[in-house]
This record gives C-alpha cells, sequence and structure tokens, in this order.
C-alpha cells in the first residue's frame, strides 16, 4: 500500500513540477511587463523607487487554476490503477503543499533576484510587517495551499454537478456581482461585514499593526475545513466521463 | 489469482435497475466469460466490483476482504475499462511506467514487446490514438499487468482480424505462464467461445447461469430432421428454437437428452448435435 | 492442425483425433515428444483445460504419455493402438454413413460394391497430388 502512496505522489509531483513550471512563466513575464509599464510611465529616474512585485497575484490565480485542472483527471488516472479515493487524496494533499512550498519560496527568489538590480518588495511584504524570510514565505505557502485545495474543491463540485447546476456555478463572478449591486443600494452592509470578517481573520483587527500569524492560521485551517468537505464529495463519488 | 465473492449487490439508476440481488462466486485460475446482452448490466457489476461506482446494496469480497475502497482488494485487479481514465496528453510509455509504480507484478519489457508486436509505438499519446489502439493500448496495460485477477471489457472494440488474432493468442500464453484469474466481458461469444472455461450469463440484471461451459453446454441440445418427425419428437419438450427449411426442420431442446430420447432419435432418423454457446445464449437472453 | 468449432464432434475430441491423425502419419513419432498444451493453447485459441481434456483422453487411450517437467512423448506401440480402435470403429463411422448415403440415393449394396471394386484409389491419388 505504501507503494500505491509513493508511487501517485510521485506521479502527481512530476505533474504539479510541470504546472509550476508554467505557472513561473507567466509569474515571471507578468513581473517584467509591470517593471516595463512602471519604466515607460515614470522613466529611469524611478529606478530608485521600491517596485512591489505583481508575483503573489499571478502565482495565487495559478494555484487555483492548478487545482482545478489536475484533481479530476488525476483522480480517474488513479481508479484506473485501483487506488481508493481515500489513497488519492492523501496523496494530493502532500503535492500539493510542495507545490504551494515552490510557488513561495520562487516568489522570494525572484524578489531578492529582481533587487539586485531594481529595489522590489513581495505584496505580502506590503500586507504585514514582516523581516525574516520565513515569515514571508509562510503567508505565502498558506495562501497557494489555500487556493490549490479551493480549485479541487471547485473541480469535484463541477464534476458532481449536473448540466444547469453547472452553469450556476460557472457563473458565480455574476450573481456574486448582482449582489454587490444589489448590497450597494442597501448601504452596503454585506460587503462591510465581508471587509470585516476578512480583517478579522487576515489579521488586520489592528490596522496599525496586522499580524500574518493570524492571516496564516486562517487560511490553514480554510485548507483543513475544504479538505474535509472534498473528502466527504470524494467518499462516494462514482466515475463519471465527460 | 484470487477468490471474488460477489454477494447480494444491487444497483440502480434513477428507476432502471441495473442490477437486481447479484450473486456470484468467480473463483481461482480459470478464463470466465461474462456474457450478457446490452444493458445486461456486465459493465455495472465490473464497475462496482473495480470501485468506479457503489452498489445500492450488497458486498464484493476480494480473498475473504471488502472490495469497496480498498485499496490492497483492489491491486489484485486490473480491468480494462471501455473509457480512457489517463490524461489524453500522456504518452503510452509513460503510462506503462506508471502502472508498474501501482501494479508491481506489471512487466515492462513484456509490454513494449507487445506494443511493437500490434505495432503500437510507445511515443504515441493517448489523446491521438485511433478506437483500435486504445483497446491495443488498454489490453496490452492489462496483459501486462500480471494483476491476480485480469478483466477485459470488450478487449477486440476496433480491432482487425489479425489483431484480434493476436490478442487471444497472447491471452492464452499468458495465462499459462501464470494463471490468473481472467474475467473476459464481450459480445463477441462465437469468437470467444472456445477460450471460456466458466461462463456467467446476465439478463437483465440478474444472473441467468454461472457454470462451466461444458455444463452450459449439456443443458441442451439441437435436433433436425423432416418436420413431422420433429413435431412428433418436440411433444412436450421445452424447445427454445425452431428454424424450418420448407419440410426441413431444426429445434435447440433445452433438457438434457435422456436414454429414451436417444432412443426416439434414432427411431425417428433425426439428427443430434450439441448446442452452440452462441445459440443457446442468444435464446436464453431473448 | 485446425479446430472446427462449430463441429458437432467436441473440441477435446476433435485434438485427440488430430493428434492421432499426425501419430499415424508418422508426423509424431513413437517416443518422440508432441507439442505442450501450452503450445496447443495459443495455437488454436482453445482454452488449456480444455486441451488437457484431449490430452487426458490421449493417456487413457494409452496413446501418449507425460513425463513429468518434460513434456508429452508418444507411446511405444501407440500407432497400431490407434490402428486398432480405428478399424474397430471404421464399419460404424465410414461404412453405416457411406451405407446410408447410398440408400437415400437409391443406390444398391451391389452397386456400392461393384464401385469399390472399380475404384482405382492410385489414380484418385495421382489427380490429387496434380491439383496440389
Amino acid at each position: 500500500m505504501e507503494k500505491t502512496l509513493q508511487t501517485l505522489r510521485w506521479y502527481l509531483s512530476q505533474y504539479m513540477a510541470r504546472l509550476l513550471l508554467i505557472a513561473l512563466l507567466c509569474a515571471v513575464g507578468g513581473v517584467i511587463l509591470s517593471d516595463l509599464a512602471f519604466y515607460s510611465t515614470g522613466g529611469y529616474e524611478l529606478k530608485n523607487v521600491v517596485q512591489t512585485l505583481p508575483y503573489e497575484l499571478i502565482a495565487t490565480v495559478f494555484a487555483w487554476i492548478a487545482g482545478g485542472s489536475f484533481f479530476i483527471p488525476q483522480f480517474k488516472m488513479a481508479l484506473a490503477n485501483g487506488v481508493s479515493r481515500k489513497t488519492y487524496l492523501l496523496a494530493c494533499l502532500p503535492a500539493i503543499a510542495a507545490f504551494a512550498a515552490a510557488l513561495s519560496i520562487f516568489g522570494l527568489i525572484l524578489a531578492w533576484v529582481h533587487s539586485l538590480f531594481w529595489p522590489a518588495v513581495l505584496i505580502t511584504n506590503v500586507l504585514y510587517p514582516l523581516n525574516g524570510w520565513f515569515g514571508v514565505a509562510l503567508v505565502q505557502f498558506a495562501a497557494y495551499f489555500l487556493m490549490t485545495v479551493f480549485g479541487c474543491f471547485i473541480a469535484i463540485l463541477m464534476y458532481r454537478s449536473n448540466g444547469l447546476a453547472r452553469w450556476v456555478l460557472l457563473l458565480a463572478p455574476v450573481w456574486f456581482y448582482i449582489i454587490l449591486v444589489a448590497d450597494a443600494s442597501d448601504a452596503g452592509r454585506v460587503m462591510q461585514a465581508l471587509i470585516g470578517y476578512l480583517r478579522l481573520t487576515l489579521g488586520f483587527v489592528v490596522m496599525e499593526a496586522p499580524n500574518p500569524y493570524i492571516a496564516v492560521l486562517s487560511l490553514s485551517v480554510y485548507a483543513f475545513i475544504t479538505s474535509g468537505i472534498i473528502y466527504l464529495m470524494m467518499r462516494r463519488v462514482p466515475l463519471k466521463m465527460e | 489469482m484470487s477468490d471474488i465473492e460477489i454477494r447480494h449487490v444491487s444497483k440502480a439508476y434513477g428507476k432502471t435497475k441495473a442490477l437486481k440481488d447479484v450473486s456470484v462466486a468467480i473463483t481461482g485460475a480459470k478464463v470466465y466469460g461474462l456474457l450478457g446482452r446490452n444493458g445486461a448490466g456486465k459493465t455495472t457489476l465490473l464497475n462496482i466490483l473495480t470501485n468506479r461506482i457503489f452498489a445500492d446494496s450488497g458486498e464484493i469480497r476480494v480473498d475473504g476482504e471488502s472490495a469497496m475502497e480498498n485499496d490492497r482488494a483492489q491491486a489484485k485487479i486490473f480491468y480494462m475499462t471501455e473509457q480512457t481514465l489517463y490524461p489524453k496528453n500522456m504518452r503510452v510509455r509513460n503510462v506503462f511506467q506508471l502502472t508498474r509504480g501501482f501494479y508491481p507484478s506489471f512487466d515492462l519489457t513484456y509490454a513494449h514487446a507487445l506494443a511493437e508486436r500490434f505495432q503500437l509505438r510507445p511515443e504515441s499519446r493517448i489523446g491521438a490514438l485511433s478506437t483500435g489502439y486504445l483497446s491495443i493500448f488498454k489490453l496490452i496495460l492489462t496483459l501486462a499487468s500480471n494483476a491476480p485477477v485480469m478483466i477485459f471489457d470488450e478487449p477486440v472494440l476496433g480491432l482487425d482480424a489479425n489483431h484480434r488474432d493476436l490478442f487471444y493468442r497472447e491471452l492464452l500464453a499468458r495465462y499459462q505462464a501464470a494463471p490468473n484469474t481472467v474475467i473476459l466481458s464481450t459480445h463477441l461469444i462465437e469468437e470467444a467461445a472456445a477460450l471460456l472455461e466458466e461462463v456467467i450469463i446476465l439478463k437483465e440484471g440478474q444472473v441467468l447461469f454461472a457454470r462451466p461451459v461444458d455444463e452450459l453446454l449439456q443443458l441442451a441440445y439441437v435436433v433436425s430432421g423432416s418436420q413431422e418427425n420433429i413435431d412428433r419428437y418436440a411433444k412436450g419438450k421445452r424447445v427454445i428454437r425452431e428454424e424450418a427449411l420448407g419440410r426441413y426442420k431444426s429445434i435447440t431442446i433445452y433438457q438434457p437428452c435422456s436414454s429414451a430420447d436417444q432412443e426416439m432419435l434414432a427411431r425417428l432418423g433425426l439428427d443430434q448435435a450439441p448446442a452452440r454457446l452462441q445459440e443457446l445464449f442468444i435464446n436464453l437472453t431473448n | 492442425m485446425r479446430i472446427n468449432i462449430d463441429s458437432q464432434i467436441p473440441i477435446f475430441i476433435q485434438l485427440a483425433e488430430i493428434v492421432e491423425d499426425n501419430i499415424l502419419n508418422g508426423i509424431y513419432d513413437e517416443e518422440t515428444q508432441i507439442p505442450s498444451t501450452t503450445e496447443v493453447a495459443v495455437a488454436l485459441k482453445v482454452n488449456p483445460a480444455t486441451i488437457n481434456r484431449g490430452v487426458n483422453l490421449l493417456v487413457e487411450r494409452g496413446i501418449v504419455y507425460k513425463k513429468r517437467g518434460v513434456g508429452m512423448f508418444v507411446c511405444n506401440g501407440a500407432r497400431e493402438k490407434i490402428r486398432a480402435r480405428r478399424r474397430k470403429a471404421f464399419l460404424s463411422d465410414f461404412l453405416q454413413p457411406l451405407l446410408e448415403e447410398a440408400r437415400n440415393l437409391g443406390i444398391s449394396k451391389s452397386e456400392v460394391i461393384a464401385m469399390l471394386n472399380g475404384y482405382n484409389s492410385e489414380e484418385t491419388n495421382q489427380r490429387r497430388s496434380a491439383d496440389e
């Protein structure tokens, strides 16, 4: 059984490594683009101004896409090889963790390389007062891990839905927008509550001294809960062919 | 080889009952034929056995332990599905490699040798394979898996005559080299008949038969001759097939031929022949 | 070797007959090895259990014997045994159908005998080899 788990982990890591490569290329591309934009608008005189890198935004979106794209195809592959759903999920989590760790470490490297010729800072640094590299890596890791798991969640949700429910899900941004518009006409109470909640869980209780470790904790708890929901949704899911 | 025990398995899709209280045992190193018309529940049963889907009730045991969500039990089974469950951009070669990780008994050298004999390029991507080559790819995986239970669901789908022939030969050679439990689910009964040792016939989600081919064939026989004599002979007997060509008539009788029957056959000058599996199957599942 | 799956004769008996034919023809000599169950099963695409039944039939008849771990060999005197058994069966297997067919066609027994007397087997053999 150990062998199955090992094989699956090895294979998933390989697969995630490919996704990682694409993510990193895009992130580097995004950073270069933002540099160019900054350079062309501000001119070379701005070369001593600290650049905020868009790396985390791109990486977060990629983490989400990665989770959404690998989860179901690899699940089918695992089923073809007699792997139980539980074992599959157990193999996925470490692979996702490795993926998130690689993304966050690369963020640090990118920022360091970038600052060699142009001062740069990561968004995490802007948001939280962090001194060592470890804290920055940890916040990023928690965020990427959650986003990848969340991608998996969306994937299994889509997989379990029939045609109509899928459309409802796909149009989620639209529903969200409608809610916001409706809310705006109602003094934005929902929005206020949402912001309040986010401030609380992301460690911004005191605006002047945000606490990154509260964010790490909340993100981890979300990831844990999402994983649990995924397991429940997976437990008796039949194989479906599209 | 492994022993599989299917106990009271039922499965419904909405209002359609795909399997109704199916109980059957598959034991030891034999070649089983799982036969049934389209929609009889063959694939549903195999899918439940291999955890692709779940039964509504009942259970399946592999060597005494439950097969459901059990990695150890599932590791003993390699199931060639009609669907392709591998990512489309994966290469044949990589799937071979990967399968060996899951099935330590997978024979990589043999898989490559087979690929060469079937002219399947290991560099091909799964998504680029034609129906026939997809079947070939999957049957190579199954043959090379060396799993104690090898299940083939419509293995020769889209294969030309040469490749079908090659498959049946390889299957037998493999089976003899390492006797495993082989389950062939097919509707090409005529082709596979001589390969089978046991048959399980499903009809409308129920087991119609589960016994050795020989026993099944002894349950019926074909009689032919002149119409009057045939009619005289058939009186009071269970006839499952009738075919008349002018005054010539041929019938299949579904009951053993007693010695009194033998005498009567001789007296009436009728010809007797054993029933064929295909024929019996068609008439029983109609 | 060819097996007729549609035949009225069970496969394992057909198989035994084929092996016997080959022994009679001298293709398999006495005290020489005959193909293994595996080889035969693969060649004929027939379940090995069926092949084994055919082999067992031959063992029962004293035509072949098994050497453990080596394979199957033709018994000493197998050819004679086959001949003796087939000679006994000649009447029911060949003469009876011949006479039945003759009766169906309205050929009398004496006509059949006349045919047999006039039948030149050498000429037929020559014609057959010319065909091949």
